[in-house]
């Protein structure tokens, strides 16, 4: 699996092409004034402007009669142009003629007029009066617009027609409006433009709401109402809240909430509450709308998964699933069993059902505190409601002569809670630990009841109840659990030798406890794992559901060690090398289903679920009872006076140390300037796989060369060949080092197919792999920020 | 820490120092009201806001970060029930461009990445080699560069593409419910299933004075056949032309030649002829070939000049131009003849041509001639008659067929500080059973600077039917960026820039009774 590489970057001044660092861009911009912005010096007020293609750039203001010519800018090494003006104390308006444009200084946010020109005030003493930038628009001095255009335009070669194929190209714009409300109430929304993620023909594609924000500052609080806006990851140790998704998603997107941070009495608190109505398909109101008597049944498409049991008579189903044993002279019913019909999730966003999953709502809190210099203790907790709709139909036997029929509907819960500590006892040296419980529990509602059948007879293929005598009682508002969890992590860091050396451990462990009526019917234990659609038979059911009152258990055990290394007392550069290693064991009741193992969201709270994060290295070794990964990294700089630098980094998974990886993966990045202005980078990966029980194995490769030409710090054009590592992440709608991964991804290689068709997961990830080989494309991509 | 978080979720494309340059948001509104009485039952019923309506909100966006680089979009906000399913306007997307510039002394480029916009021009001459068109591309121009001058465009018409439609019809054809379509892989797919354009111009100017100048043009088009299936082969065309003009004294000679290829047809040889006249030389069928001599100029100061401009052609029967023109099968001529009275502000100019089809079953000729006398009076009055006879001449194995068509123009038009008056009238197709008198006077009538009335009569007669565009509007602009309009009458009755011509004068367009109240904004 490749890696995302935040905060560093291939592309020096580009923060990773205005990836992920732009977030931090983004703090600095309103903490602090900009680089290249007006100051104080010897003579003058100092202006400069960064341009190394301009061929000549003058200030013209009311100082000096707004004359283009009388006062031009020298430029410096660094292509940066900059001019003494003595301007006498006031206000002054001025702009910057660049090859006879006129343009406002962009590195300063203060602006007036019509034409939106440029101001500095300066102080009765001849310094800087300090002023918040009003606008970047002549508009209104509240109203601040910025944007990011890209325009991305490839070709693919059609090895059937023997050409190049140019594809629809991506135009993607968005359009950022904030409006300063007030020096405590400020609003900031994102519009959006982009063909290509609507499902219409360009000309109809709309100008849609992106994020929105609005944000209260006082003294002793923050309050801020969002709406699918980057709130962040929480950064306890297991990131209770943040961290989706295989590509690692900070909250807050796709969702709607509120977030309030407050530090009352020295401690910070930060309290959130959010909703994911947002998204389409929210059909919660119709499911909601149906009690358990009329309760529709569902015609299973033809060609589509059996894996959904829903029978016309589904507490018949569950009775005829019960089995029964030979007693000597006679036939008794098998305790210790209970018979499921029912889907345990109807989320799959209505398309089948016509219910949907998305109208979850999560509440969580933190509050912590430095109890001691150096240790810091808090408590957090989280709860999701509302998710997972269905229906559920529970057969079980509670005495010879009855047996108790669960027929409901209900939504699901989970909660969960505990401790965090950090000590920081030396500096350089710090520990943690964190402690979570939690559980996932069915809530019934909606004219739920479960109903006592006195049995008639018992013979070898089944029980016979009398379905008119039974006894019903509501069980609306009451729930069973079905998964109780605990999770810890123990860890510390050390970094010492001027910060040359960095050493890092955590040991972790999650474990889940299931009934055992919870599980989909599983294959038996010792057969290797596939398509469980394929045991969904009356004989496997029965099987599966032996032992109902034995809980399941399922524990992983990860222990984790990472090696920092800087070598420039050694060899005079910034050589770095980095060593992370993985170790997992897992503990499986064989008969957890294939859905429930750790790796998979749904059987885990802790995973945020809706998000299959299974890397493409971990599907390699899924079933095992051991798993190992270690991803070593080296990056050294070359022709530094280009800016040269060679990164390696590999991934390698298997199942111990001395056996074979089962995926092997090296990535190696080049890139150096060529001149001032352009840059030239390749990044080339191979994989290797060797995984015999999947019948997998083969190398692949894959490379991307482009040449970036920066025309200024936000704005390149660059011409690529291959597939660009770098591509937008759809959800955040920032550059990630994802795009080999979402390349595979969306050719099935994903864990949402080793769940649900573990036998096709193979064949997919061969022909995923030999497409990201062969694929020949080629690329211009320009990136705007204004 | 999550109090590091909280400055970034403000909105990210805001932020970072370089954003703070200025970015303009301009844009126009247009309302307008309407009362039709023709499509009620009862004759003195007034019909509001037919349709026939618009109501454009247009809003652009225009930042120019740096020097020499620039983002533009526009979207568009229209009235328009049953688009898009919405019953209330929309924000739709219209148009974009990313413009990279840089120029050194007298050499540059300049480089456009476009989405929706017309970006295909080149300088063509005589030939189209290339037409504008609207697509979505890449073109880079550059200047100056080894003298010369040149643009690469690859261009791709993505607004075929119609996603909702591939898979509604996937899943119809499959039978299965349209959430189970896979999407990704379906409009992955079909994101290539467009024409692709591509276009490569040079031209570069030679000798003393650049007296010559040469240019070459390339084109290809890469076709999509309209099916659903990838597999589709799709036809595709390439032509390369190249042309060539050297300038002797006040005269340009031009010649341009170019030929194509594509995938079906047969290679045979075009025999070139001038005036029917064989030359005895043969190109391949699948060539053009153009030349002109602009203004031969002959006379002196005391009789006036002539200048005459003749040009020939010759087009294969096989030569096919996806991306641009001419047709094809097509040999001919034309000259333009201009003579400017001494000492008077008359000019009489003439147009002869002739054309035809060599090669196909049906033998085609026409004959076109054009005389026309403009005389500038005082007081600013102009007048115009022209007569145009045009002789065809079809014949094929069944049949032949000789046609004439005769027509005569004649326009008076004069405008001062405080009016503006013209009157035109045509008789088209004289002595035909199809013959048409087409008259129309407009006038405008300056109130003041802020206020006019403008007016136009137009009628149209043929055997059939007697035509009647009657026209009334007034026009007030407050200020530079607005404008209101009171009207009566439809606008389109001879409303082009020449309403003799227009179309729905001499075609079926006829008087109704229809109000408008129209008023615009722009900011």
């Amino acid at each position: 699996m490749t890696r995302t590489e935040r905060g560093t970057s291939v592309l020096p001044g580009l923060g990773g092409r205005i990836g992920p660092a732009l977030v931090l861009a983004l703090a600095m911009a309103m903490a602090a004034p900009a680089r290249g912005a007006p100051t104080k010096v010897d003579g003058g007020i100092q202006f400069t402007y960064a341009d190394p293609n301009a061929a000549s750039v003058t200030w013209a203001g009311e100082f000096n009669g707004w004359n283009a010519t009388a006062n031009p800018m020298a430029k410096g090494g660094d292509g940066t142009w900059s001019i003494v003006m003595p301007l006498p104390p006031g206000k002054h308006q001025y702009k910057f003629v660049v090859d006879g444009q006129w343009i406002a200084d962009p590195e300063n946010g203060v602006t007036a007029g019509d034409y939106g020109n440029s101001v500095v005030t300066v102080g009765a003493d001849g310094a800087l009066v300090a002023q918040r930038a009003s606008s970047n628009t002549p508009y209104s001095p509240k109203i601040t617009i910025g944007g990011r255009a890209i325009g991305l335009y490839q070709g693919v070669y059609s090895g059937r027609f023997d050409r190049i194929e140019v594809t629809r190209p991506t135009f993607d714009l968005d359009l950022g409006v904030g409006v300063r409300i007030s020096d405590a109430l400020e609003a900031a929304v994102v519009l959006n433009v982009n063909p290509e993620t609507e499902d219409v023909q360009d000309y109809r594609s709309r100008l849609n709401f992106k994020r929105g924000s609005l944000t209260l500052t006082q003294p002793a609080f923050q309050l801020r109402a969002y709406d699918s806006e980057s709130i962040g990851t929480w950064d306890d140790p297991v990131h209770l809240v943040g961290d989706i998704g295989p590509f690692h998603h900070p909250w807050g997107f796709q969702r709607q909430g509120a977030q309030f941070i407050a530090h009352p009495l020295g401690s910070d608190v930060e309290i959130q509450f959010s909703d994911n109505f947002n998204q389409d398909e929210t059909n919660s109101d119709r499911f909601l709308g149906y009690r358990i008597d009329n309760f529709p049944t569902f015609q299973i498409p033809e060609g589509s998964s059996p894996r959904f049991v829903f029978a016309s008579d589904p507490v018949g189903s569950a009775i005829g699933l019960l089995r029964t044993v030979d007693a000597g002279g006679g036939y008794a019913m098998a305790f210790d069993q209970a018979a499921k019909v029912s889907t345990l999730d109807f989320g799959d966003n209505g398309k089948l059902f016509g219910f949907g999953d998305n109208f979850e709502d999560v509440f969580a809190a933190r509050a912590r505190r430095e109890l001691l210099p150096g240790l810091t203790l808090g408590v957090l907790g989280r709860t999701d409601r509302g998710f997972g709709l269905g229906r559920l139909v529970l057969a079980e036997p509670v005495a010879d002569s009855t047996v108790r029929v669960v027929t409901a509907l209900y939504d699901q819960q989970w909660y969960g809670g505990g401790l965090e500590a950090a000590w920081v006892f030396r500096p350089g040296m710090r520990v943690w630990g964190e402690l979570l419980a939690g559980a996932r529990r069915m809530n019934f509602v909606n004219g739920s009841s479960e109903v006592f059948f006195p049995v008639d007879s018992i013979r070898s293929t089944g029980v016979l109840v009398d379905r008119a005598a039974g006894i019903a009682r509501s069980i609306d508002g009451e729930h069973r659990i079905t998964d109780r969890s605990l999770r810890w992590v123990v860890g510390g860091a050390w970094t010492f030798a001027q910060g040359d050396i960095g050493l890092r451990a955590e040991l972790e462990r999650e474990s889940h406890r299931y009934p055992a009526w919870t599980q989909e019917p599983i294959i038996p234990a010792g057969l290797p794992p596939d398509d469980h659609a394929r045991f969904e038979t009356v004989e496997f059911q029965r099987a599966g559901y032996l032992n109902a009152s034995a809980d399941l258990e399922n524990a992983m055990t990860t222990v984790r060690f990472q090696w920092d290394r800087n070598w420039r007392y050694y060899v005079g550069r910034e050589v770095k090398t980095t060593l992370e290693t993985e170790w997992i064991a897992f503990d499986y009741d064989p008969r957890t289903s294939w859905e429930h193992q750790l790796w998979f969201p749904t059987g885990s709270f802790w995973l945020d679920h809706g998000g299959h994060r299974a890397g493409i290295d971990r599907l390699t070794v899924l079933g095992e009872e051991r798993a190992i990964r270690v991803r070593p990294r080296l990056e050294i700089p070359v022709w530094e006076q280009r800016h040269g630098r060679v990164v390696w980094m590999a991934t390698l998974s298997g199942v111990d140390l001395d056996r074979q990886p089962r995926y092997a993966e090296s990535i190696v990045q080049l890139g150096a300037d060529l001149t001032r202005t352009v840059r030239l980078q390749s990044d080339v990966r191979w994989v290797k796989y060797d995984a015999p029980t999947l019948s997998l194995g083969g190398g692949y490769l894959s490379q991307f060369t482009e040449a970036v030409v920066r025309i200024a710090p936000d704005i390149q054009v660059s011409l690529g060949v291959g597939i660009d590592p770098w591509v937008l992440d759809p959800n955040i709608n920032e550059y990630a080092y994802i795009g080999r991964d979402v390349f595979l991804n969306q050719r099935n290689a994903n864990g949402f197919i080793a769940e649900t068709n573990y036998l096709s997961l193979a064949p997919q990830i061969r022909a995923a792999e030999q497409a990201l080989q062969d694929e020949r494309r080629i690329q211009i991509e320009a990136i705007v920020r204004f | 820490m999550t109090a590091a978080w909280w400055p970034a979720i403000a909105v990210l494309v805001l932020a970072s120092p370089a954003a703070l340059a200025a970015t303009q948001v301009n844009g126009e509104y247009q309302l307008m009201m309407q009362l039709r009485k023709d499509l009620r039952a009862f004759p003195w019923d007034f019909d509001s806001n037919d349709g026939a309506v618009g109501n454009p909100f247009e809003l652009r966006l225009l930042s120019q970060p740096r020097a020499g680089a620039e983002a533009f979009l526009k979207v568009q906000a229209q009235w328009n029930p049953g688009d898009n399913n919405r019953l209330r306007p929309e924000f739709q997307y219209r148009e974009s461009h990313l413009k990279f510039r840089r120029e050194i002394r007298a050499n540059g480029f300049e480089t456009y990445l476009f989405s929706r916009q017309r970006r295909f021009w080149v300088d063509n001459y005589l030939v189209r080699f290339v037409d504008d068109r609207e697509a979505t591309g890449v073109r880079l121009n550059s200047w100056g560069f080894w003298g010369m001058n040149a643009s690469f465009i690859v261009g791709d018409q993505s607004n075929q593409l119609d996603p909702a439609n591939l898979i509604t019809n996937y899943a119809d054809r499959y039978g299965m419910p349209r959430e189970f379509v896979p999407r990704d892989s379906l409009v992955a797919q079909a994101r290539m299933r467009t024409d692709d354009l591509y276009v490569v111009r040079l031209r570069r100017e030679f000798l003393k004075e650049r007296r010559l100048r040469v240019g070459f043009t390339w084109n290809r088009y890469e076709g999509w056949s309209g099916r659903d299936s990838v597999s589709d082969r799709g036809p595709w065309n390439s032509v390369t032309g190249f042309d060539t003009r050297y300038r002797w004294g006040d005269t340009d000679i031009a010649f341009e030649y170019g030929f194509s290829r594509q995938r079906e047809g047969d290679a045979s040889d075009l025999e070139l002829s001038v005036l029917d006249h064989s030359t005895g030389v043969r190109i391949p069928d699948r060539s053009v070939l153009q030349a002109e001599v602009r203004s031969v100029r002959i006379g002196t100061v005391r009789t006036g000049y002539i200048a005459i401009t003749p040009q020939w052609w010759a087009r294969g029967p096989l030569y096919q131009n996806s991306l641009g023109g001419p047709g094809s099968d097509e040999v001919g001529f034309n000259i333009q003849t201009y003579y400017l009275l001494p000492e008077r502000a008359v000019t009489l100019s003439h147009q002869l041509s002739g054309y035809g089809a060599k090669n196909d079953s049906r033998r085609r000729r026409v004959k076109d001639s054009y005389y026309e006398i403009y005389v500038e009076f005082i007081n600013g009055f102009t007048g115009k008659s022209a007569y145009r006879r045009r002789d065809q001449h079809e014949r094929d194995r069944q049949e032949e067929l000789k046609d004439s068509f005769l027509s005569w123009t004649n326009e008076l038009q004069v405008e001062s500080r405080l009016a503006y008056l013209r009157v035109q009238s045509k008789l088209q197709n004289i002595g035909r059973p199809d013959h048409k008198q087409l008259f129309v006077i407009e006038d405008r009538i300056n109130l003041t600077d802020r206020l006019k009335i403008y007016n136009r009569f137009a009628l149209g007669n043929d055997p059939q039917r007697l035509r009647k565009g009657v026209f009334t509007q007034l026009q007030f602009r407050p200020t530079g960026s607005m404008e209101m309009f009171l009207q009566y009458g439809p606008d389109n009755i001879g409303g082009g820039s020449n309403p003799v011509e227009d179309g729905n004068l001499a075609g079926s367009g006829d008087q109704f009774d229809e109000l408008k109240f129209i008023l615009k904004g722009s900011f």
